[in-house]
Parts: structure tokens; sequence; C-alpha cells
């Protein structure tokens, strides 16, 4: 058994002083001073070194325990991370553990060697004994045993801590009392009488020396029995009952483990700061409204919104037009589910939608269905809804003039033609005779006669009243033009023929004019001779035929004009550049060039019925010469490309000029020199435009077979603008119609087509 | 330097300052396209044309006041917010923090629409005059179906069902329905509510594809504003008619898909808690007879009350016009119209002169009045939400085949039953089995139709549009004729002699009127040349024949026809060369002094009534053809509208005594 | 006929001989008829065998229409009894002679009895008899011969023409029958020559005392000459001047004698298109500037001026009391005046049946109420102004009918652009 308890001791040698100074119990321990002289040692020491193995082992038993505490206390405040323990608790459970069970053998021989000395009375121990027996328990037990307060008044004697008695061995005293005074040691007995003292004791083995206090201390029966109980690894204390039934003092949810007997650790009476985080934050959270604890109650959803006010508003809010999206169209008859037949369309027809282009493909075809159950869904509904809802957002709305008028209302008010009598309105008679087209006409002062030329090469004298053809002139050539002469007393014609322009007597008036006429028309030789050896613009000859003066030019002459007293005419021929328009007189048979150049290809020549002016149409413009001065008075601009014909008012102040892009101009010569009124009237070019010149009329005809006549009221204060108001079409040509001219005195008008004939349109 | 060169001190002017470009506007207002659209839909801002799209004609232009307009809009913070907070839930979620997340969830910031709508509508007559895509688009999200891949919410599908519920009980509550059209497309129908006329389309009772080239949440934005709109036109409505808002409705009538039926049954007992609060108000019970009960008495009650105030106006009315008629012939000897017009002409003319409000009370009058007395059973296979609403919208009681119906189908009082099928198999002889067409033309028409033509198997007269006006569109389809001249034998006016289509002549005429009044001095002129040359010859021939030794008598037949046709003959002869002419003249001359401008829009104008003639002609020729081919029994359908126009009057008179 | 046809009560009338009298009790006809049904209704009560064509007259009009027609056109009332006169209806006149002239007929003048004056663009008048014989032809013109006019002659044997041209000079033909053969045509010389017109004369009318005339022309005068039925060598104040004529078909040569107008009436502003004298001091114009004037030869002066809206071309005088103007001119209107009313300006009548201009209107001599009139239509229609459309119309002409004349109270003559001169006879006009 030695060598056990020094097994025992061996242990105690290697083991980490730690576990001593946590242990509970104020054991004195002299294992050291055994271990130094272990070969001396006696068995006085060895015992004792045993039970204070035994007594800190207890210790063990009691930081295993504490372990275990600590690990529920772990476990149990896992969530709060502010836990320190010991970490060391593991290793040393097990090493408890194995001195338990080296306790627990030892203890075992120790008992069977003394089982047969039973002692029955287990005499009292001493006080101090009790009082460390007491006192142990109240260390082992401190939640069994209830620890009086008088342990706590009796000190231990010696006040020398916790040092090494190694120091006290060669000393007499072991330490001071609480005084101060020196602690002697008992002197030694020697072993001898140490050990007879022993065996005639009976209580002897259950003696302990207390080293630390220098005294030997015996066992109560209790703790005997307790270490009796530890040994067979029972529970210690026999009034413990380990199975009692079971107080589950706090929640087990959210908890690992049961109830811990570690000690409340401190964090759990002073307040946390952490809480008070969260308190502050949900406070707040709260008083902002973050977090609504009662949910707000339902008010009702719909209310009156609108007044009474029936007024409807013609602004939005932000002061734009309130364009109100347009309805969409109502259904027809077409939409029906069972239309009337006439709306569905036939086969062919709907074979023909196939044949058309997507786009005017018609969208929806009409379908007859016998009775309501046959309707099936309509597939694009949903379709057609969306394509709305597109158009509502996407579609820029704007307010369009929606004009759902009566289209007459735009047609101009104008003074009804009937108020504006009399005016050319039927054709009444017909001047037939030529065999081509008839190009220009003219008309005697009186009225009487009217002269035609013809592309055939006649120029014929028609009888206005009866439409009977009194004359032929046979010119061999191509006739451009004819025009009679002004002057009611000679009754001269000048016709332009190619190159020519050929003076002929119509003998129709009395014999006075007569021989006045011929006498005008007998070629003066010197003059003729004169203009030809200066190599000049024309030669003025007898023309062979008849009794007539023929005027040849260099180039083909297109026109000519009299100026209104007869005595001089204007000829125009358009290829002859500088020499395009010439002016010719008749009594003296001379001719002249007034112009250096034009500006432009000429087309026609106007003589100013009163003053000394010249309007010379180009191309482009109309230019008015004074001839007087010599000199550029105006630059009429119709903005026209291509002028054809023009003709003045007999008052002089109004020019109307047509053009071959079927316009006809009305040019107010005092307004401005821009168009008062331009009329896109004709169809096709303008041939012809004519004055009437007592009444307010003039006419336009052209090549679509028509001639215009308007009412043309020009006023004679300064102030008031011309009236102009379209009276009549006259239709009736086959051809186009290439002149028109008014009678003198009459209300009608002679319209000259390609169809050969002259019609007479009267009112 | 650039043309559109702007110097820096310079502000701009004119459309570069006035508009903007969307993607411009997107960049202003920090939006995604989705987001600027919705805002757009539910702010109804649309883009505007700008005088010149001075970026381009490829792009959409926004006014900038209506731009400045979204971005003040607080929807636009409320849409941000929501944003924001969806961020926080996400965050919340992927943190794990469950409870955070839900209470997020919990609280995300709500908006509502109301300002919306009483800054687009700042008073009630521009809702209603907006209300026709409302009730449309509501109408139809109540017939689709709650689905998943294209996001249409359930609760939305059943509020539209319920507003467009509440808005049919109110127009049959108060019978401002008006037309009905059972077009290919849906039925379409037009209530008059405080002067608007308002129509809507319903698409007809059948499953709808949902297409996938739509796009539903735009849809669904509309939805959403039109569902506030139309609450708010509802409340309104209803309380103008002193009725409770939301009406309650009955649960298992509901069920019983008679959503109206139910509402009205709310309506009416609000209605009695309201007119008469001196009887105690019954607690609402759900057995349906005690419901109907109450529902009739209480439709006898009101029409007691009505028929009372009406007969005292009418009889004002009569002593009125008794007395204007008096009035009258002492003014004019000539009073033939005098005659003709009755005691209702009068008493129309009376009332269209004190107000307007009371011939709109006239109109409504006549509508609730005209299935008044009849009781209406629908079979099964009949659009019945339709039909319930027509009839009850026009007076008339009904039932039907299924849960709920206030009475049976053995009931012995009923007049008409609505039946949609090839046979009939057990027939009541006390009641006429009719398709439901006739229920629709008769609405349309005002007037009780014959029935004979509708009855079971037969297939139906044509069902005509009530929203076109045949004399401006002058074809006139002859069933139309047959209905007018129904209606002016059930006001027993004179009857128009059936077979003068005189509503087709009227519209050539008023087609040709423009032209030939213009042109009437000449039409007479030649007019006068014609007779004059007639009877010239007449008299020549007469006297040949006379000096050859033929009596007049002997003569007459011959001489007759012959003169008559040569008359004609002379008549197309002279006319078409003069007239026309004349009018294509004066025509070309007044266009030849109007300005360009106005010359190019007349041509237009000429080019659209030209149009329209052709496809008028197109019709015409198809019914032509058609006669021709003999498809159309035009003489039986006469005879029996002959036959039957007195039954429809005499039920007309009791209709309206 | 159906049985509700109106009636009406008629009683006939008639200032026809006894045996075409019907007796005046008043019985009733139905309303529809005519004059067709009328006349077969007199034909039935006088029991005629051969059918005779009747016309009848309501209040000076003739009816041409059905009797309601009549009744609601003058408002009658159908209960009174319509007093109706008969008379025979003119039948229509056939074609006794037709004869193709070398040219365009341009005058005709049946005034006198036996003979049918014309005159034609060749400048030749010539006379012509009942069969279309030529008898003889004047030649003397060198231009258009516009007008002709007969004068009066106590005589039935000499026959004084006058004769007007465009080539400004008119023509005072003396012819006495003695040197007449009927066979062969012949020449006769004018005895006188008028000139003074500075233009071509349009027309020409004699003096119904039978020694002065009158003539318009184109320089819008009209002047008077004077011309005494002796020959006028011996008269101071006419210029005598021989000259031989050179001229084209007359190789013999005889003096012609130049008479001066004796006054001249101006007034008119443009062609003097027809001028008639009407009684001895009055003389009644027409002219291209729209108006009718009537002169008092006396005083020279201009006392009636009417005017109307169309160039005027030809004027008659007759009618009832001989006194009323019937003119026609640039349109298809006939127009009638009554210058006896104070300040007339509308005309009481205006008959439209031609489709183109009239060339000429002419009264009937002697019945107040029958008129014709020659249109560039190529018809000459006869008219009885109590009824609106004319009682005949002969297209007997291929163009335009220039000129036409009664003739022997119950012929027409006309001459036209057709050469062609006709004529009608048993025209039973009374």
């Amino acid at each position: 058994m030695q060598e056990k308890i020094m097994a025992i001791v061996s242990k105690r040698k290697d083991r980490s002083a730690k576990a001593a100074v946590s242990s509970a119990g104020k054991v004195q321990l002299r294992s050291g001073t055994g271990d130094s002289d272990a070969e001396e040692s006696d068995l006085s020491i060895q015992l004792p070194s045993d039970i204070e193995d035994y007594a800190s082992d207890i210790e063990n038993l009691e930081s295993e325990e504490d372990e275990g505490q600590g690990d529920a206390a772990a476990a149990a405040g896992d969530d709060d991370d502010e836990y320190e323990e010991g970490p060391s608790a593991g290793e040393d459970e097990d090493i408890a553990d194995g001195n338990l069970r080296d306790i627990d053998d030892a203890m075992l021989d120790f008992m069977q060697e003394h089982s047969a000395r039973v002692d029955n009375g287990t005499g009292s121990s001493a006080h101090p004994s009790d009082d460390e027996a007491s006192e142990r328990d109240g260390d082992l037990h401190p939640s069994a045993v209830e620890s009086d307060s008088s342990e706590d008044e009796i000190p231990s004697r010696n006040t020398v801590g916790d040092v090494p008695f190694v120091w006290y061995d060669n000393e007499e005293h072991i330490g001071y009392d609480i005084f101060g005074k020196k602690l002697r040691k008992k002197e030694r007995r020697n072993q001898l009488d140490s050990f007879l003292a022993r065996s005639d004791d009976l209580k002897d083995w259950r003696k302990v020396y207390d080293e630390y206090n220098d005294e030997e201390v015996q066992l109560t029966s209790e703790e005997i029995d307790m270490i009796r109980r530890i040994r067979q690894g029972r529970i210690p204390h026999a009034e413990v009952n380990p199975h009692e039934s079971y107080v589950d003092w706090f929640t087990w949810e959210d908890k690992g483990h049961p109830l811990s007997s570690a000690p409340e650790p401190k964090r759990r009476f002073i307040p946390s700061k952490w809480e008070a985080k969260k308190v502050v934050k949900l406070v707040r959270a709260l008083r902002k409204g973050w977090l609504k604890l009662e949910t707000p109650k339902e008010k009702p959803r719909f209310y009156m919104l609108w007044g009474d006010d029936l007024r409807i508003t013609e602004n939005t809010a932000n002061g734009l037009a309130y364009v109100p999206a347009p309805k969409t169209k109502l259904p027809g008859h077409e939409e029906s589910y069972n239309p009337p037949f006439e709306y569905i369309p036939t086969q062919e027809e709907v074979n023909s939608y196939q044949l058309m282009y997507e786009e005017d493909r018609p969208k929806f075809l009409p379908r007859k269905f016998d009775s309501l159950r046959m309707v099936p869904a309509y597939a694009d509904f949903i379709k057609e809804r969306f394509e709305r809802c597109l158009d509502l957002y996407l579609c820029p709305r704007s307010r369009k003039k929606r004009i759902n008028i009566d289209p007459e209302i735009l047609v101009p008010k104008l003074p009804k033609p009937k108020d504006l009598q009399p005016f050319p309105t039927v054709c009444f008679l017909e001047y037939r005779g030529h065999v081509g087209a008839i190009c220009s006409i003219s008309t005697e002062p009186s009225g009487q006669w009217l002269v035609s030329a013809s592309y055939d090469g006649t120029v014929r004298l028609w009888e206005v009243q009866t439409g009977r053809c009194c004359r032929v002139w046979n010119m061999n050539g191509r006739v451009h033009h004819v025009s009679w002469n002004p002057n009611p007393q000679l009754s001269i014609i000048a016709v332009s023929v190619e190159r020519e322009i050929v003076l002929l007597d119509t003998n129709v008036g009395d014999e006075a004019a007569q021989a006045n006429v011929s006498s005008l028309l007998t070629v003066k030789d010197s003059l003729s001779v004169a203009s030809a050896e200066k190599d000049s613009l024309v030669t003025w000859t007898k023309h062979d035929l008849y009794q007539a003066i023929k005027i040849t030019h260099q180039q083909s002459v297109a026109s000519v004009s009299w100026h209104h007293k007869g005595d001089y005419f204007a000829s125009v021929s358009p290829e002859g550049h500088t020499r395009a328009v010439l002016v010719h007189q008749l009594s003296k048979q001379q001719t002249q060039n007034p112009f250096r150049k034009h500006h432009g290809h000429v087309v026609s020549v106007l003589f100013h019925p009163l003053r000394p002016f010249l309007f010379v149409a180009t191309k482009m413009h109309v230019r008015v010469y004074n001839l007087a001065k010599q000199q550029l008075s105006k630059k009429l601009m119709p903005g026209f490309h291509e002028l054809s014909t023009m003709a003045v008012h007999p008052s002089g102040d109004n020019l109307i000029v047509g053009s071959k892009e079927n316009k006809l101009c009305w040019f107010d010569m005092d307004l401005s020199v821009k168009p008062y009124k331009t009329l896109k009237n004709h169809e096709q070019d303008i041939s012809a435009v004519a004055f009437h010149n007592s009444y307010p009329l003039f006419a336009s005809c052209s090549l679509d077979g028509t001639a215009h006549v308007f009412h043309g009221m020009v006023y004679s204060d300064l102030l008031q603008n011309p009236l102009i108001v379209p009276l009549k079409i006259l239709h009736g040509h086959q051809k186009g119609v290439l002149d028109c001219k008014f009678h003198p005195q009459q209300p009608w008008l002679f319209t000259a087509g390609g169809d050969a004939i002259v019609r007479l349109y009267c009112n | 330097m650039p043309k559109h060169y702007r110097p820096p001190g310079k502000k701009k002017e004119g459309n570069v300052a006035k508009y903007i470009t969307r993607n411009k506007a997107l960049n202003r207002l920090q939006l995604k396209l989705a987001e600027f659209r919705r805002l757009c839909i539910l702010k109804g801002i649309h883009p505007r044309e700008p005088k010149k799209k001075f970026e381009g004609h490829n792009k959409t232009y926004y006014h900038v006041k209506d731009i400045n307009f979204l971005a003040h809009e607080p929807l636009l913070e409320k849409s941000r917010e929501i944003k924001v907070h969806e961020k926080k839930i996400k965050k919340a979620k992927a943190k794990l923090n469950r409870d955070l997340a839900e209470r997020l969830e919990r609280n995300l910031p709500s908006f509502s629409l109301d300002h919306l709508v009483k800054e687009r509508y700042p008073s009630f007559i521009d809702a209603l005059r907006d209300m026709d895509d409302p009730l449309t688009m509501i109408h139809l999200f109540a017939t689709l179906p709650a689905d998943r891949t294209h996001k249409i919410p359930v609760e939305r599908v059943h509020s539209c069902r319920r507003l467009s519920l509440e808005w049919q009980a109110f127009v049959t509550r108060t019978h401002s329905l008006r037309k009905v059209f059972i077009s290919v497309k849906g039925i379409y129908y037009q209530v008059e509510v405080a002067g608007q006329k308002i129509t809507w389309l319903t698409p007809h009772v059948l499953s709808q594809v949902l297409p996938d080239d739509v796009d539903f949440r735009v849809m669904l934005t509309f939805v959403e504003f039109y569902e506030v709109l139309t609450g708010f036109v509802n409340f309104k409505l209803y309380h103008s008619i002193g009725l409770k808002y939301p009406p309650l409705l009955n649960a298992d009538l509901e069920q019983a898909a008679a959503e109206l039926y139910g509402m009205m049954r709310g309506l009416v007992n609000e209605a009695q808690l309201q007119t008469d609060n001196n009887e105690s108000t019954k607690p609402e019970k759900d057995d349906l007879v005690k419901s109907v009960i109450e529902d009739v008495e209480f439709g006898e009650r009101e029409q007691r009350l009505k028929e009372k105030e009406q007969r005292l106006k009418e009889s004002q009315a009569r002593l009125a016009s008794l007395q204007d008629r008096l009035v009258k012939m002492e003014k004019d000897r000539a009073g033939i119209n005098t005659e003709t017009d009755d005691s209702h002409n009068g008493s129309a003319i009376i009332e269209k002169e004190d107000t307007v409000e009371e011939e709109e009370d006239e109109e409504t009058k006549l509508c609730k009045g005209l299935f008044k007395d009849l009781k209406f059973y629908l079979s099964r296979e009949v659009p019945r939400e339709s039909l319930l609403f027509v009839i009850r919208g026009f007076g008339g009681s009904v039932s039907w085949d299924g849960r709920g119906a206030p009475y049976e189908e053995s009931d012995d009082s009923i007049t008409h039953q609505v039946v949609d099928r090839p046979t009939q198999g057990h027939m009541f002889l006390s009641r006429d089995y009719i398709q439901p067409q006739w229920v629709y033309d008769c609405a349309n028409s005002r007037i009780l139709l014959p029935v004979d033509e509708y009855l079971v198997g037969r297939i139906p007269p044509p069902h005509l549009s009530p929203f076109v006006n045949n004399e401006a569109e002058g074809h006139v389809p002859e069933y139309a004729e047959a209905i007018k001249r129904l209606q002016s034998a059930a006001r027993n006016h004179l009857l128009p002699l059936p077979g003068t289509d005189e509503p087709e002549f009227e519209a050539q005429q008023s087609f040709l009127a423009s032209t030939v009044a213009r042109h009437s001095e000449h039409a007479e002129a030649a007019a006068r040349e014609i007779e004059a040359a007639a009877v010239e010859r007449a008299y020549m021939d007469d006297l040949s024949k006379e000096l050859s030794g033929i009596t007049y008598s002997a003569s007459l037949q011959v001489d007759t026809d012959v003169s008559d046709d040569k008359t004609e003959e002379e008549g197309h002869v002279v006319v078409p060369k003069d007239v026309p002419n004349e009018a294509v003249d004066d025509t070309a001359m007044a266009q030849m002094m109007m300005t360009r401008k106005s010359r190019k829009l007349y041509e237009a104008m000429q080019m659209g009534k030209s149009k329209k003639r052709a496809d008028i002609e197109l019709l015409k020729r198809r019914k032509r053809e058609a006669e021709e081919k003999g498809l159309s029994a035009k003489k039986s359908k006469r005879l029996g509208l002959c036959r039957s126009w007195e039954r429809a009057w005499y039920v007309d008179r009791k209709c309206h005594s | 006929m159906d049985a509700k046809e109106k009636q009406v009560q008629v009683r006939f009338s008639t200032k026809l001989p006894p045996e075409l009298q019907v007796a005046n009790t008043p019985f009733s006809v139905p309303s529809h008829l005519t004059r067709y049904g009328l006349s077969e209704v007199i034909n039935a009560l006088l029991g005629l065998e051969k059918p005779k064509p009747f016309d009848f007259i309501v209040e000076g009009d003739l009816i041409r229409t059905s009797l309601e027609k009549l009744l609601l056109a003058k408002n009658l009332s159908a209960e009174t009894i319509l007093n109706i006169e008969y008379t025979p209806a003119l039948v229509p006149p056939q074609l006794q002679a037709s004869h193709k002239g070398e040219d365009w007929f341009s005058a005709v003048n049946g005034s006198n009895s036996r003979y049918v004056f014309t005159g034609s663009y060749d400048g030749i008048a010539r006379g012509w008899r009942a069969n279309g014989q030529c008898s003889f032809s004047l030649e003397g013109h060198n231009e258009a011969i516009t007008s002709v006019a007969v004068m009066p002659t106590e005589d039935e044997s000499t026959m004084e023409l006058l004769t007007a041209s465009k080539d400004r000079s008119l023509r005072f033909w003396q012819i006495t029958d003695q040197g007449l053969p009927d066979s062969l045509t012949k020449r006769a010389a004018a005895s006188k020559v008028l000139k003074g017109h500075s233009s071509s004369v349009q027309c020409v009318s004699a003096s119904p005392s039978g020694n002065e005339c009158c003539s318009g022309s184109w320089d819008s005068t009209i002047l008077l000459w004077h011309l005494s039925a002796k020959s006028s060598i011996d008269e101071e104040h006419t210029i005598i001047k021989r000259r031989k004529l050179d001229d084209y078909a007359t190789p013999n040569t005889f003096e012609e004698v130049e008479v001066a107008p004796r006054c001249t009436l101006k007034g008119h502003t443009q062609c003097v298109s027809s001028v008639e004298w009407v009684e001895a001091e009055t003389v009644f114009s027409a002219s291209w500037d729209h108006s009718l004037r009537g002169w008092n030869v006396e005083a020279e002066v201009n006392n009636l001026t009417i005017s109307c809206s169309k160039a005027l071309h030809c004027l008659s005088v007759g009618g009832e009391g001989s006194s009323l103007l019937a003119a026609a001119g640039a349109d298809p209107i006939i127009r009638i005046w009554d210058p006896r009313m104070p300040g007339t300006v509308a005309p009481i009548q205006q008959l439209t049946s031609h489709k183109s201009w009239i060339s000429v209107c002419k009264w009937h001599r002697r019945s107040p109420y029958h008129l014709l009139s020659a249109s560039h239509d190529g018809s000459v229609k006869v008219w009885d102004i109590r009824s609106k459309i004319p009682l005949q119309s002969l297209e007997g002409h291929k163009d335009k009918v220039m000129c036409a004349d009664w003739w022997k109270g119950d012929s027409i003559v006309s001459g036209g652009a057709d050469c062609q001169l006709q004529i009608y006879s048993n025209l039973r006009v009374n």
C-alpha cells in the first residue's frame, strides 16, 4: 500500500499547481515535504497525504461539477456573447476521475483492514475538527447543508499564508497567530510512543494530522461515511436524493441545457447597452412612424369628388387646351351580326379584295349569322382595345378645325350672272365656209362686217347679221392674223401672210371713204425706192392680185395691231430679234423700228387706246413704253412662263394677259405691276383674250374649246378696285378656240375655232 | 453660322421653347420609359403636334408644360419611394431578416389616384363625356380570366366586374338606356346620362383568348385609372338618385350569375329605406321570393306615383295643346297641319317649349314604359346578362332558367319567352317564343314590333344599327322603312302607302338639293320650254290626227301613252343637255374665283362626297342584283308588316295611355 | 277614264253661220278634254259626216291644254259655267310653188295681189307669179338687195317698187303692166336712184300716201324720200344727172335720176334694221340699239321710244286696230307692244317657239290676231296671239329663212338662204 500512496503522491507531484490553488478546501498540503524525504517518510505523513489527496480530489470533483455547471452556463448563455470560463475544464475532468478511481480502491483496502474493529460509539469529535468538518461541509455542499455562521468566527490560528512549509522545517514555530505570536511547534514524540498511542487508541484511524495548524484532527463518522460513499462512487451526502422529482425551474425552449448552478454572471444584473440601443432604435422608429403598430382604419374608397357645377372645362390643369380623345366611330349596319343582305359583299367582291393591296383592303368584312347563338367570340376584341389604348396615350392629339360645312359655303359669293346682263350666252349664228382652222377674226367698227383669217390661206368677209360670206380673198400663203382698221372711215384690213402684211380694201363704206382708201392703198414709189436703197426693214410694194399694199418683212409676221386712229400700225415678227416690233405709218407708208433691242421673245404688241403708249409682251413680262418720251414706263410681271396674248381695257388702265399655262391675269396698272387677280380658268392654253369696248365684259378663249365670259367692271374712282365675275362658259367648238372678239356694239362674242367655224354668241 | 444658332443670352422661342421630344422629357424627368408611360397614362398626358417638328418627323413631341406638370406630380415621388422601398425589402430578404422584410411589406407606401381624377375631370360632366373608353375597358376586364402569365390580378377582375354591375344597375334603375346593338364585335349599349350620350361595347359572353402581341401592362395601367374614375362616377350617380354607394350585393344571386338582379334588389331595398322611412325596413333576407315581392311592389308603387304625375302632366299638356291649336286656327286659315297633329303632338310641342329636361323625361318615360306590363322568361341559351339589362332597363320584368329566378317557367303570366334554339319542344300557348333580337329591335325602335318574324326557328329580319342616320347615309334598308312605318302607325300618324320609298327619294333629293337649288332657274326655264314644245307638238299631232279623220275617243288610248312617253323622252333629251351642263359650268366658274386653298379644300370635299355616293351606289347595286336573284321576298315582308302593324299599334296604344 | 273624273259645265257659242251652230245649253264635259276632245264633241253635236277641226276660245285665249289646267291657270271655279266660243281651226297650208333661185333671197313683198316681189343677194329684184314663175327682174343694184317695198298705187296697171340695197342706195322702179308678157322675163330700169345713205341700206317702207318713202340704214339714220308719181325731171329741187351706166348686163343706156333725201331722222345709235310707215305721219323703226322708235314725220321728231334688251331685226305694225308693234331680233322671241298704252316698256306678249334668230315678222293684213314669223332655224311659223303656241309651223326651208310675207291674204311667201322661194297657199285666216 505504501507504494500505492506513493503513486498517488507522485501523481500529485506532476500535477499542475492550478488545481491546488483552485481547491476550496483549506487542507494544508505537506506532500512536498513528503516528497523531499520520501525514503524516510513515515506513515504519519503518508496518511494525511492520502487524505489530503482525497480532499484535493474532492476539490477536483467540485471543480468538475463546477466545470459542468460552467458548461451548462456556457451552453445556456450561448446567445449572448459574453461568457468567460476557463477552457481547461476538460482535461481537469479526466485527470480528476482518474484520481477518483485510485482514491476509491485505496480507501477500500483501508476499510477492509480495519473492518474487524467495529467501533460503535463514534465519540464526539473535538471542536475544531467538528468545525472543520462542518466547514468542509459548508465548502462541500453549499446548497445542501445550511452553513451556520460560527465557522466564520473561528479563524485558523496560523496566519502565515499559503507558503511552503519547507521554510519552517528547521524553525520552532510554524507560523504566527493573529496577534503575531509565534506558534510553537509541538515537540515531536518519538515514533514508538506514537505507535503505541495509536495502537491503543481505537479512534486513532480516524485521526488526521493538520500540518498547517500543527494539530491532529479526528474525522467524524459523517465524514467517514461520506468518504465511503465517495469511494463507492455514490453521492457523498446521504440526505441528497439523486432521484428526487424534477422541478423545472426555468423554460427549456431556446436554452440547450437545464438550469445551471453556475453563479449568475455580472452582466445579468447590470443593464445591457445593446439592449438600450435597440430600444432607442425602436422608439425612434415608432416616433418616426417607420413601424406602425396598429393598421390604419379602412376609410371608404370613393367619396363625393365633384360638386354640382355642370360646366365643361376647356383647359387642363396646366392651362393647356384640353383635347378630349376622339370617340370611336359608332358601328353601322354592316357591323351587325345580322346585317341587311345588301351589306354583305358577294363572293367575287371578296376575291377582288384579296387582289387589293393590304392597306386599301377593307378591314372588316360583314358577315351574316342566322341567329344570335351562332355568333362566335370576336378574336380581335382585346387587340382593338389595346390599339385604342395605344392611340389614347401615344397619338399626338391636336384640335383640327373639323370643317363640316356645306362645301357650297366655300364658293365665293358673287353677284348673280343674271343681274349682270347682258352678256353672250347662246350661239345663234355660225359662219361656215372656211376649210381650215380659223386663226384670227376682226370686226368692222360699226359691227356690220366680220373678217376672218384661216390657215387655208383665205380671208373672208362676213355679214354679221345673216352670216353670209360676202367676199373671199385668197392670199396664197399661210395667214397668221387679220385686224380691221379701227377708224370707221378707213375700211382697211391688215392681214399678215407669212412674211408680209397685206393692207386690203374691203370697200364697204361710202364713196368718199372708198376714194380715200384707194388713194391710201396706192404705193408711193419714191418711198419704196428710198426704203429699198437703204436696205430697210421692210419694203412697201403693190399687191399683185388685189388692189392692196404688201409690206414685206425679213421674218414672218405673227400679228398686226392698229393704233386707234388707224394711221399707225405695229407688226410683230417674233424671229426678227431687234426688228421684232416695227411701227408702220399708213399715210406716209413709212416703217420704223422703235426698239434697239428686246428683252426676250416678243409675243404681241398693243397700242394704248388713249395715250401714246405701247405695250410689248414678251414671254415673261409686259413692258409699257412711252412713245412720246421714248422710254420704258412700266414693266408688268404676271408671273407666267409663257404669255400668249393680251388685251387692253378701252380706258387703257387695265390689261388682261393670257398665258399658255391656262392662266389669265388682270393688271390694274394704277395699282401695281403685279396682277390684281389671277384666274386659272382653262384646261389648256389660252389663245386669246378680248375686252368689250362699251360693255363691262371681257372674254378668254382657249384650246380646250371653250370661251369664258367675265364681267370686268372698272370703276371711275381709283379707290374702288375692279370687279371681276365669271359669267358664262361658252361651249360648242369641236376643236380649240383660236380667237375671240366682241361685237363692237352688241354684247355678242365671236369665237373662231379650229373646226373652221366662226360662232356668234348672243345675249 | 448655322441657321438654328441662338446667341447665348437669348432664350428659346417658338416651338423649340414650347415642345420637347420624348427622350429629352425622359432625361429631364429621370424616368424609365415604362414609368413615364405609366405616368402619362394615369395623368392623361399625350403628345402634341408642334407647328414645326424641329427635331424631325419621326419623333414624338410633348408640350413642355405637360412635362413640367409631370415633374411636379406627387405620383412621381411616390413611385420613387416605392422603388426604394422594394429595394429595402429585397435587401431584408437577402439578409434573412424575415420580420423586417414582412414589416416592410406590410407598410408599402400607398398612393391614390383620386387627385388625378379630379384634376383630369374638374367637373362631373367632363368625366361623363369621357366614360366610353373606361366603360368598355371595365366591361372587358370584367370578363377576362385572371391570368398569371399576363399578370392580370384577380382582384382587378373582381372590382371591374363589380363596377360594371354597379353602372348597369344605375342605368337600369334610371331607365336611361337608349340604344342597343348586337354587332359581330360585341354588344354596344348607349345610355344618356345627364344629357351625355355614353356608348360602350361589351364582348360576347364567350371566353376571351388573350393574344400575345398585346402588352397587358399598358391595359392594366389604363384599367387602374378607369376603376378609380368609374368608382367616383358611380358614387356621384348613385348619390344623385339618392342611393347609398356602394350598393350591397346579394351573394348567392351573384352565384346564380344574376348579379345585376341581385344588385337591383339591393338598390330596391335601399330605395325603400330612403323613400318611405316611416315604415320599418325589414332586414334583408336571402329568400328570393320575398325580395322579388318587395321588388315588384316597390316597382308598382313607383309606377303608380309616376303614372299619377304623368297623367296630370298629360292632361295639362292636352289643355295647352288645345289652346294653342285654337290660336293656330285663328291665326291661319290654312289649318291642315292643325287637323293632323293630335294631342300627342301637342303635348310634345308644349313640353319641348317649356324645358329641355321635361322632354328628356318624356324620353325616359317612353323607355321605361316600353316593356311595362310584359313578363319575360329567358331560357338557358340566351345571353342572360345582356337581356336582363335591356329588358329591365326598358321596364319589363324578367326571369330566367336557373338559380334565383324570381318566377318559374311555368308561370302563366309570362308573355314572352326568349329562346335561341332551332326548335322549341313544349310551348305554352299564352306566350310568344321569340328570339333575343326581338328585344333589342323593340328597344331600338321604341315600339313593340310584331313578333311573328322573330319566332323560334325563323331567320329574324336584319338587325339594324340604331346609330346610323339613314337619311344622312343616303341608303335606307327596307326593314328600316318598315319600322318607320310601324312607328308612325303606332303614333297613329298618316300612314304612307307601303311601297313608296319616299325616304330614299328624300335622300336623293337632299343629295341633289344643293346643285338643283343652285340651278333651279335653268331647270324651270328648261322645263317651261319643254312643256311648251310638248303642248305645241300635241296640238300639231291632234290637228293632223283630226284632219286624217281619227276621232278623239278613238285615238285616246294610243294617244295618251304615245304623248306621255314622247314627253318623257323629250324631257330626257332636254334636261340633261341643259341643266347639269349649267351646273358644271357654274361650279367651274365659282372655282375659278376661289383662292387656291379653298379650291383644294372644295375639291377634297367633293371627292369625299363622291366616294360616299359611290358606296351607296354599291349597296343599291347589290340590292338590285339580289332582288333580281329573287333573294329578298319583298312582297311577303310587306304583307306581313301590313298585316301586323294594327296589332303593334294596339299594343303601343296600351303602353302609351 | 275613271268615274271620279271631274266634269265641267260648258256652254258653246260661235259666230259661225247657223248650220255650224249648236244649242247654247250648258252641259258638262269631262275636264280632262283638250281642244281635240272638244272639237269631237262639237262634231258630234253638229253631226258632220266629215269631222271638221274646231278651235275654242275661252276669255280670248285659245284652248291648248286640258280644261282643268285652263281653269287652274285662269283660276276659275269648276262650278261656274264656262263659255266657250268655237271657230274652225286653222288647217295647215300646202306648198303651192317652190322655186330655186340663184342666190339667197333677202327680201320678199306680198303686198301686191298679182305678183310677189323679191330681192336677192345678187342685187336683182324679181317679180313672181303665183305659180312660181319669175315674170320679170329688175337689175341695177350692184350689191345685195336688203328690202323691197311696194308703193301703193291707185291703178292696178302700174306697179311702183322700192328696193334698198347694201350699195348704200335705194331704187325706185315703175313697172307698167303693158310691157310685161307673162312668158319671158324682161328687165326694167330704175326710174329713180335714191342716194344719201353713207352705209348699206337695211330697210325701206312706203308711205300710205303713196308718194313718199323712208329707209333705214347702217349709218343709223332714217331718211325720208319724196317720190312723186310723175317723172321728176320738172322738179327743181332734185338734181338731174345723166350718165351712162356701164354696169354689168345692160348694154343699152338710159338715164336715171338721182333723188336726195327729204329729211333725216336721227336718233338711233346703231343700224336701223326695220322701218314701217303706218299712217300719214307716223313711222316706226326698229334698230340694233335695242330700241323701237316712233317718229312724227311732219315734225321730224321722235315721239315714242320703247327699248328692249335685244337687238331688233324686224318690225311689223298691225294686229287689232293695226296699232300693235311686233318686233323680233337677235333672239328667238317675238315681242308685241301696244304703243297706245302710255309709257309702255314691257311687251304685252311674248311668243316663243323659234330656236334661233328671227329674221322677219309680219302681221296679217286683215286678221287682228294672226302673225307670221320667219327665223334662222329654217321655219316659218303662223301665230295666233290668243295662244302661246304657234298655229302652224312650216319647215319647208333647209337653211335660214331670210324673208317671208303674207300674200293675197291666204298665202305665205318665204325666201331663204337655201335660195328657195316657197309659196304656201289656202291658209284660211279670217
